[in-house]
Order: structure tokens, then sequence, then C-alpha cells
């Protein structure tokens, strides 16, 4: 029997809900069950669907992990429109969401063994360099000195509180906190993220940059970036653009000449140059 | 050599022997739309389009060249089902494709013919509508143009008028009677052989030849420059704001170019319920000049109107070369006489190319 | 059982009667939803509300109270149709003399309690949901109450009247024919109507005011006023649906 092209290019697969936790104010990370495999690597995304109302773009923000016969995979949501609104307000453990992925290019890691790694995360931005870490922590053999700079709009925004004390613990990862705006108890910097890229010790010409956050903090952290001494092609970005299919069909995520969905999200800097500073293009 | 009777005749050998249904432009109550071609009564054959920037008449005439859709309404519908899914994702259908019939397009233009080059690279087994529809053509008959209209320029973008390749028959109309037919491939020759047609005179080929070549070179003469030139302009002055606000002033970003131009494939994505409770995802024509296009939750890519004016024109002649090395404009025209308020694109590149608003200043 | 209410304003009830058609046809959401209060049939009962389907412009301040109470009752409430979104019709009085206007209209207008400008629902109360047309379309009704009763709402597209034209493959009747059409400066939602029946489009659903600024309408007036439309036409159209939204444009 002929299996319809629809049926293997747009179906969603069933996840079980399996854990939620709230992350930050109209931020939750789901913790979902997939029967079989789902091979999805740090930096690429499934368009989760929630039945019925319609699908959204979401990074993967943990590794996956093989359990019986399923696999299980972590997704951190912030409720922004219609469909992550949806998710935030009404998916519970044992909720069903459908998963279409994975898709995309994810961050080059395997390329870059035997480096320094900058991640420059803002905001829901961590939530697609957090499975970086986590390789990183596995693998910590295979990368020399690891900076995290993550900053948010106040440190309730930050993803993750719980366990970003550990980043602080795995040898040789320098972590830096940041919160824009001044909060009693905090003691980290007060500022913008990409301030921090001032204070990061490392050869620029041996270190590799992993950036995510809003598209105004990912200009800015590759200007201070390339003050720094960094190559452009060391520079990678995770770009976000409207969305609806995932594969390069519906081209609506088209930036200059790339489609963000198949030829990104992950870009380095020196592919998307030409575009990044033209507003609109 | 032939007459218009012999399209009858053709009409009937791609339908009877072949058993194919025809798809193509149709002529029916005072407009050509696209649809079903069953005999020499539907096609558009003794109307002329007459057209200008914003403008289209339908008068007689022996010379059709366009109306607003093209073959893409056949290929990429606007409105696309894509997939049933129940709610717990336990049953899953997808719309039957089998009865898509055996089809030849008809009449389609040199240009048009470009359009499903490019469309082929662009999305082909992407979209499974437009897979299972594009597998479904099982032959190609083109009409090629002995004069254009006032908007066509597939001369100046390598779409037109004459058609080397990727079709089996085509025709060309030497005047209101006498058709020129040639083959393109080994089936395109088997059917010329059953119409049986008499050779045509060394006369007649000459004929053909200076028609097509003075349609070539009108059509070629949009842009005062070379296309390498055209291109490495529109680039360079992607930045220049003010030059992109001149020229889309007119714009009210009502997204008629994107849906009658026969490249543009952009979609949206839309879920429903319906009476069966069974999840539905499904699809309609969007364009890059509409302001949902780049909208996002709470931001938009492009939220002024010049942007995705821009995005339109680098698409079509920057971003397509990059992305399948063909450019996505193939010159029809259709978007300069269906812009209400008769945007001409090639004025609108050429004032980007020769340094536009500011060059003098 | 979720509750719904449907409350009419000032309105021709146009809305509501596609809106409660659209529900009684539909066999899945009467399993749903059970409608406790119908303003044209009096209170049945109730307090509280999951949904309240809101037709009709503001023409009194007992209407803004009645509309405040609602809100104050209900989960969710929708605007639905062209008046409750924009002011409809009625909006046609707007910079004319009231009393005038009541004088032309009704044989006793010292009994007509309304203020000169009528306004849109969500002047007076927060709005979740926007329905919009003159009369809405019963499928985008559908929509709604399928996908509330899953805890969702639709994704609103709002795009031109141009759009839903070509996807139908209508051939542009302005471009065509010459005749003035204001599809490409509406907003979309009524499928295209009049355009299906060779007719320009008359603006009914409202100005697309987030890409239709002063500067564009005025060239896209020019363009139809080429054609002939008349001038006064096109006033009506402006002022009748969309003038309430215009006064929001952004200049240049
Ligand atoms: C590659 C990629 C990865 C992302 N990863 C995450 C993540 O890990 N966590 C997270 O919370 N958000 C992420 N986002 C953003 C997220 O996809 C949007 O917030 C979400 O699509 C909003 O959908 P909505 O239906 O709630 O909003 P609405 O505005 O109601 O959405 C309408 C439609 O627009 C599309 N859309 C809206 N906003 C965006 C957007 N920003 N990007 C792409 N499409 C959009 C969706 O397809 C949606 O169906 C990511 C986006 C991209 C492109
Ligand atoms: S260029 Fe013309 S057709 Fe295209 S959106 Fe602008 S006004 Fe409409
Ligand atoms: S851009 Fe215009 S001229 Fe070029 S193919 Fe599209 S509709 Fe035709
Ligand atoms: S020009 Fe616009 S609508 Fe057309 S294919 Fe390109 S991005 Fe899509
Ligand atoms: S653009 Fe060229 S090929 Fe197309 S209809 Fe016009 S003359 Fe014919
Ligand atoms: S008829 Fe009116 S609505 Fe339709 S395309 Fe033409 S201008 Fe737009």
């Amino acid at each position: 029997m002929q299996v319809s092209d629809s049926l293997r290019i747009l179906r969603s697969r069933k996840a079980i809900v399996v854990r939620v936790v709230d992350e930050a104010p109209a931020v939750k990370t789901f913790t979902l069950r997939i029967e079989g495999e789902h091979d999805i690597k740090p930096g690429q995304f499934n368009m989760i669907y929630y039945w019925g109302i319609g699908e959204a773009p979401i990074s993967l923000a943990n590794l996956p992990v093989r359990s019986g016969g399923s696999t299980i995979i972590e997704h951190t949501v912030r409720s922004t429109g219609i469909v992550t609104n949806t998710i935030i307000e009404k998916a519970r453990t044992g909720s069903i969401l459908g998963v279409r992925g994975p898709y995309g290019k994810g961050w080059p890691l395997d390329k870059h063994e035997n480096m320094n790694i900058v991640i420059v995360a803002g905001g829901i931005g961590l939530a697609p360099l957090r499975p970086v870490i986590k390789y990183i922590e596995k693998n910590r053999g295979k990368y020399r000195d690891i900076y995290i700079l993550y900053g948010a709009r106040t440190p309730t925004d930050m993803l993750y509180k719980y366990e970003l004390d550990n980043y602080f613990k795995i040898p040789g990862v320098k972590v830096m906190l940041s919160s824009d705006v001044r909060v009693e108890g905090w003691s980290h910097y007060v500022g913008f993220v990409t301030d921090l890229v001032k204070n990061i010790e490392v050869k620029p010409e041996e270190t590799v940059s992993y950036v995510c956050g809003p598209e105004v903090m990912m200009r800015v952290a590759v200007r201070r970036l390339l003050e720094k001494g960094f190559r452009k092609e060391n520079i990678y970005l995770s770009l976000e653009r409207r969305m609806r299919c995932g594969i390069g069909l519906c081209g609506t995520c088209q930036f200059g000449h790339y489609f963000v969905c198949k030829d990104g999200p992950v870009f380095p800097y020196s592919e998307v140059e030409d575009y990044l500073w033209i507003e609109g293009v | 050599m032939g007459s218009v009777y012999d399209l009858d005749r053709l009409i009937r050998i791609l339908r009877e022997n072949l058993n194919l249904q025809l798809q193509g432009y149709r002529y029916h109550a005072g407009r050509v739309s696209w649809g079903e071609i069953n005999g020499i009564a539907d096609l558009p054959l003794s109307v002329e389009d007459y057209v200008e920037p914003g403008l289209y008449r339908l008068k007689e005439g022996y010379r059709f060249r366009h109306s607003s859709v093209s073959p893409k309404v056949f290929l990429l519908p606007s409105e696309q089902v894509f997939l049933y899914e129940s709610e717990d994702y336990a049953r899953v259908k997808a719309p039957d494709t089998s009865e898509m019939r055996q089809t030849a397009l008809f009449g389609i233009k040199p240009c048009d013919r470009r359009a499903i080059e490019v469309l082929d690279n662009i999305i082909g087994s992407k979209n499974p509508v437009y897979a299972s529809r594009r597998k479904s053509i099982a032959a190609i008959i083109v009409e090629e143009c002995l004069e254009p209209n006032n908007n066509c320029f597939c001369g100046a973008v390598g779409s037109g008028p004459s058609i080397e390749g990727g079709f089996d028959v085509a025709y060309a109309r030497l005047d209101e009677k006498r058709v020129f037919f040639k083959y393109g491939s080994e089936l395109g020759r088997d059917i010329l052989v059953k119409l049986d047609l008499k050779p045509a005179g060394e006369r007649e080929v000459n004929e053909y030849r200076e028609k097509i070549e003075s349609t070539r070179e009108l059509t070629s003469r949009a842009f005062s420059r070379v296309m390498r030139e055209v291109q490495e302009n529109l680039l360079s002055k992607a930045r220049d704001k003010d030059l992109w606000l001149k020229v889309s002033e007119d714009c009210v970003g009502c997204g008629n170019c994107n849906f009658v131009c026969p490249t543009c494939f952009c979609l949206e994505f839309e879920y429903s319920i319906n009476e069966q409770n069974m999840g539905v995802k499904t699809a309609q024509w969007t364009g890059c000049l509409l302001y949902t296009y780049g909208q996002v939750a709470g931001g938009h890519f492009r939220p002024e109107l010049y942007t995705r004016y821009r995005h339109f024109v680098l698409h079509k002649f920057v971003f397509y070369p990059k992305q399948i090395g063909l450019i996505g404009c193939v010159g029809c025209g259709r978007c300069i006489t269906w812009c209400p308020m008769g945007i001409d694109l090639r004025g609108s590149v050429n004032s980007v190319a020769q340094g536009g608003v500011n060059a003098g200043k | 059982m979720l509750r719904v209410a449907f409350l009419k304003l000032t309105s021709c009830s146009g809305c509501l009667n596609q809106a409660l058609v659209a529900l009684l046809a539909s066999e899945d959401l009467l399993s749903k939803y059970e409608v406790v209060y119908f303003t044209e049939l009096g209170t049945i009962s109730s307090d509280n509300y999951d949904l309240v389907l809101v037709e009709g412009s503001v023409s009194n301040t007992k209407q803004e109270r009645e509309l405040e109470e609602f809100r104050a009752r209900s989960k969710t409430l929708v605007a639905l149709g062209t008046c409750a979104v924009q002011g409809g019709v009625q909006s046609l009085r707007i910079g004319e003399d009231i009393e005038e206007v009541k004088k032309t209209v009704y044989p006793f207008p010292e009994k007509i309690d309304v203020y000169s400008e009528p306004k849109p629902v969500s002047d007076i109360v927060k709005v979740d949901f926007f329905i919009q047309g003159c009369p809405v379309k019963g499928e985008a009704v559908v929509n709604l109450l399928r996908k509330y009763a899953i805890g969702g709402l639709p994704l609103i597209l709002p795009e031109s009247v141009c759009s839903e034209c070509k996807r139908k493959g209508l051939t542009c009747v302005m471009v065509s024919q010459g005749i003035p059409c204001m599809g490409p400066i509406t907003v979309s939602g009524c499928g295209a109507l009049c355009p299906s029946f060779q007719r320009g489009c008359y603006g009914c659903y409202g100005l697309r005011t987030w890409d239709i600024n002063v500067f564009k309408l005025e060239k896209f007036i020019d363009k139809v006023n080429k054609l002939g439309a008349p001038g006064s036409m096109i006033q009506t159209a402006l002022r009748g649906y969309g003038y309430k939204s215009f006064k929001y444009v952004k200049g240049r």
C-alpha cells in the first residue's frame, strides 16, 4: 500500500505530558514521552501541536532520553499567542500533545570539539542552549573552557533556576548571570547580558560562541563578540521567524534567501551578516 | 502546419486516445479562467487580452496571453487539505488522491512552463498536494507567443516567448487560422504523427521565426541593464530604505501581486475541528505583501509595507537564484496587470537598479 | 456544558441570528453548549456565563452598564459583527447633529436616548475575541465554538478582501471592468461577497488600518475616484464602517 505523502510529511506523533514545571511567569517546561525513537539534536526544534488549535515551533530544551520503547524529551514554552497560550493553560500531566519533527539544523557541537565555547543566552533563549550545556556536561573531556552568559529582564524571568547552581559546579565552566533591572538580593551583574562578553578570557581564534535570545540582543552580542576578536564563522545564532510548516514548504520563514526552518534555525554569523542588519529583510 | 481545427483534433487525441483530462485556460461567459478543456469551444481562441499596469480588458482578437489565473491554481490550489487526525492521534486520514486523474496541461504559455519549473524546484515533493498534482501531469501542451501583451517581459528573464524543452507539443498561431506545431518529446512526436499534419513550408517556418524573434525583442526591453547587474544592484540597495519607500509608495498591501504570480507559493496553515471530531490541517494561499505574513505573537518581522514589497522583488530576482538557481520571476507581467494600484515591477526594478531616487542627490 | 449568553445592543439581530442558527445546526456543539441568555427572548436565567457573544454597538449609558455587568459575569466575551467591533452602520451619524438625525428617523425623537457617537464594545469593556462581519458568517462562529470547547480560540488572520477574491478565483472587477472596489483596503472575512456578484466591495468589514494610513488612503481614493466612484460613496463607506478605527490611523 502506498503511504500518502500527507501522512509521511505532516502527521504529528502522539506525545504524553509526563511532567510540567513552572519556570517563570507564563513559561513552563513540559516533559513529553513519545512512543519509539525521536532522534532530535540540540538546536533542532519540533512543531508542537495542540490538537485542533494549532502548531508552534519549539526548540529542544533537554537531551532526549531513551526509556524502554519510548523517548523522553523536554520543551520549554512561553505563552505568547493562541497556540502557546492554550498549551500553557491546558496541558497537564497526562495530556496529549502532537509532535512533528525533528526539524532544522542544530548547534554544530561535533564540529567544535577541542574548542572553547561561549554560550550567550537572553530570556527564553536559554531553552535551545540548555541541551548544549547538558551535552557538554556529559562529554566534558571533548571541549575546553566553557562560558555561560545568561541574562533575563529580572531574576524571576530566568529559566531553570533550580539547576543554574549546578552549572557553576561543572569543572571548567564559568557562569555569569545578569538581570536587566536591579532587584533586591541579586548578587550578580545588573545590565544587559551582552555586557558580560567583555569579561570572558579566551583566545578568540580557538573559541566558538552560541547565541540565542531576542534578535536585538543577538545583534548586540555579535558586535561585542566581533570586538573581542571572534571570527564571523565562529559565532552561531539561533534565529526566529514566522514559521508554519517547519519543512520549507510554506515559505513564510524566509530570511533573505534562507528558509530559517531548514537552513537554520542555527546559522553561523558569516552566512547571515548581509541580512542581519537590514530591517525586515 | 495545421489550423485551429487541428487543435480540436489534438484535444480529442489527448482525451480519447491517451485518456487524459485537459486543464488549461478556459473561456466561458466573457472571461478566461482556469478549468477543464473538453473541446475547442472551451479555448480562448477568439479573444485577446489588452493590458496596462492595473488594467485588463478582454476584447475580440486571437492572441490570448494571460488572465489572472495560471497553472498554479491547478498545481497549488488556493485551499489545500493535508490531513485529518483524531484527538488521540490514533486515527489519521489523508485526503484521497487516488482519484487524481492523469492530466494534460493544455495551452499554457512558455512563461507558465518556466513557472512550473520554478515551483518544482522550490517546493517539489515537500508539499503533498503539489506532489500528487504534479505527478498526475502526463503531457504538457504549450502555446508559444508570436505577439506579447504590454506587460509581458519573458525575453528579459529568458522564459519565453518560445519554448525549447520541458513540453510535449507546442503550437503557435501565425494568424487567426494557421497554426504552427512542433514537438518536444517522444510522446509529442507520436501525437503529431497521429495528427498527420502537412509539413510546414520554408515560408511558414520563416514567418514563425520572425514573429518569435520580434516578440523576443519586444519582451526583452524591460530592464535597462543586464540581469546580472540588476541583481547585484538590487541586493546592494536592499538597505536603502528611502528608495524602497519610494518605489512602494502606492502599494496598499492587498497581496494581489502574490496571488496572481505563477511562482508565488507561500502558504498559511490553518487548523480546525470538523463535525466528525477530527482535527484538520489545511493551508491556503498567503503572500509576503500581506500583513500577517511576517506577524508573530507579540511582534512582526516585516511590519512596514516597504519591507514586504522589497522582499517580493528581492525574492524573485535575488533570493530565488540563490535558492534554486533560477530567477523566480518568469516575466508574465501578471503582478503588473492585476495590481489595483498599477505598480509596475519593471519600473521598480529599474529605479532600484539604476541607483534609484537618491542617485542624483 | 458550557454556558453561553447572546447579548444584543444597538444592532439589527443579523449576527445573533447567524450565530444561533450555526449553533443549532451543529449537533456536536449542542452537546457542549447551553444557551442560557438571549436578549430577544428575555432573560431565561443565570448569573454566570462561560461565553458571552455581544452583537451591536453601544449607544447610551444604560447599554454601557449592561455590558459591564455581562463582562463581570463571563469568562470570555466576544464582539460579534461590525457594529460590536467597530461601530457599524450607526456610525454614519457621526459628525451629524444627533437631534436632526433623530428627527429624520423617528416619529417621537424625544423618546430616543442615544449619544451622538456610537461606541464599539471594546471602548467599554475588555474583549477577548472579535469576529468581523456584517453579518458574521456562521462558519466563523462554529469555528470559535468548536475551539473554545477544547479550551482554545481561533487564530484571526485579517487580510484584504482581495485575498479572498483571488483565493476564490474571481476576476477582479476593478482591473478588468473598471468598477470601483474597496477590496484592497478592506478587512477580509466576507469571502469577497460583492465581487462574486460582479460588484465592487463597499468596505463593510472596515478599513485595514494597520496598513492603510492617511497617505495610502489618499492614494487609493485617488485611484477609485479616477474610476468614477461617487465621492459620497467613498465617504459613506469609510465613515459608516471604519470611521471609528480610522481615527486611530497613524501618519506616515
Ligand atoms: C526555530 C524556533 C524555535 C522556537 N523555540 C521556542 C521555544 O523553545 N520556546 C518558546 O516558547 N518559543 C519558541 N519559539 C517561538 C514560538 O514558536 C512562538 O512563540 C509561537 O509560535 C507562538 O505561537 P502562538 O500560536 O502561540 O502565537 P500566535 O501569534 O497566535 O501564532 C500564530 C501562528 O504564528 C506562528 N508564530 C507565531 N509566533 C511565531 C514565532 N515567534 N516564530 C515562529 N512562528 C511563530 C505559529 O506558527 C502560530 O501557528 C521558537 C520559534 C522558532 C522559529
Ligand atoms: S504591489 Fe500592488 S498588488 Fe501588490 S500588494 Fe501592493 S498594491 Fe497590492
Ligand atoms: S513577479 Fe510578476 S511578472 Fe514575475 S512571474 Fe510573478 S507575476 Fe509574473
Ligand atoms: S514573493 Fe513573497 S509570496 Fe511570493 S514566493 Fe516569494 S515570499 Fe512567497
Ligand atoms: S510573457 Fe512571454 S511567454 Fe508569457 S504570455 Fe507573454 S509573451 Fe507569452
Ligand atoms: S474585485 Fe475588489 S476585492 Fe476583488 S481583487 Fe479586485 S479590488 Fe480586490
